[in-house]
């Protein structure tokens, strides 16, 4: 195979597959409890254990980074900016949206879930800019 | 784009010289130095004058610039 995928280009996979599966299970047991009453700590309490597992888990794959690819070379460095350039402006429009939703009178739990989903679209975002200029070039 | 390179060529005058070895020599990934040998990707200066070192030949033999 003449083309292999680097380590960063598996790490951008993991990272997306990470974000999809935890933070999707966790929006969707939200979505199956709308509407009742909310339990305030157990939902932070799952909340905390997901981010510890994704913490963790990108942690756990940066320590297996191969000899030499510790540190991005430039070109790495350079899909690192326009990834964070793309999860910048996710940010900044979701959060627009969620000031909206409160002006609205959006509860402020829902609110807060709404902020949580901006921050994954945005690391998911980053992840697909990431994949995709390590597949066509920069 | 409008630089192209000879490092494909270059690879083969110095003995098949593998990908994974011109990275090692450069201080990059494999698949950036693939990226810049298909022209999906303009190296800095520096990394194109390191280019060069390690084949031993000046910056003008590795890249050129053609006006589009």
């Amino acid at each position: 195979m003449s083309r292999a995928t680097s380590f960063r280009e598996r790490l951008a996979w993991s990272s997306l597959g990470a974000h999809i599966v935890t933070f999707g299970g966790y929006f969707w047991l939200q979505a199956e409890k709308a509407g009742e009453p909310i339990n305030t700590s157990a939902t932070l309490l799952v909340l905390l254990a997901l981010l510890v597992l994704a913490l963790s888990f990108n942690f756990a794959s940066r320590l297996e980074a191969p000899r030499g690819e510790k540190r991005p070379d430039e070109r790495e460095q350079l899909i690192d900016l326009k990834a964070a350039r793309v999860a910048g402006v996710i940010t900044a429009l979701g959060a627009g949206g969620v000031v909206v939703a409160l002006v609205y009178g959006q509860e402020a739990v829902v609110a807060a879930n709404l902020m949580l989903g901006v921050l994954v679209l945005a690391q998911i975002g980053g992840a697909i800019t990431r994949i995709a200029h390590f597949k066509a070039g920069v | 784009m409008a630089i192209e390179n000879q490092i494909r060529r270059l690879r083969f005058d110095a003995g098949e010289m593998t990908q994974a070895e011109l990275a090692e020599r450069i201080g990059m990934t494999r698949q950036t130095v693939i990226a810049i040998e298909q022209n999906k990707y303009a190296p800095s200066l520096e990394a194109a004058f390191r280019i060069a070192d390690a084949f031993g030949v000046p910056l003008d033999r590795v890249f050129r610039w053609t006006k589009d």
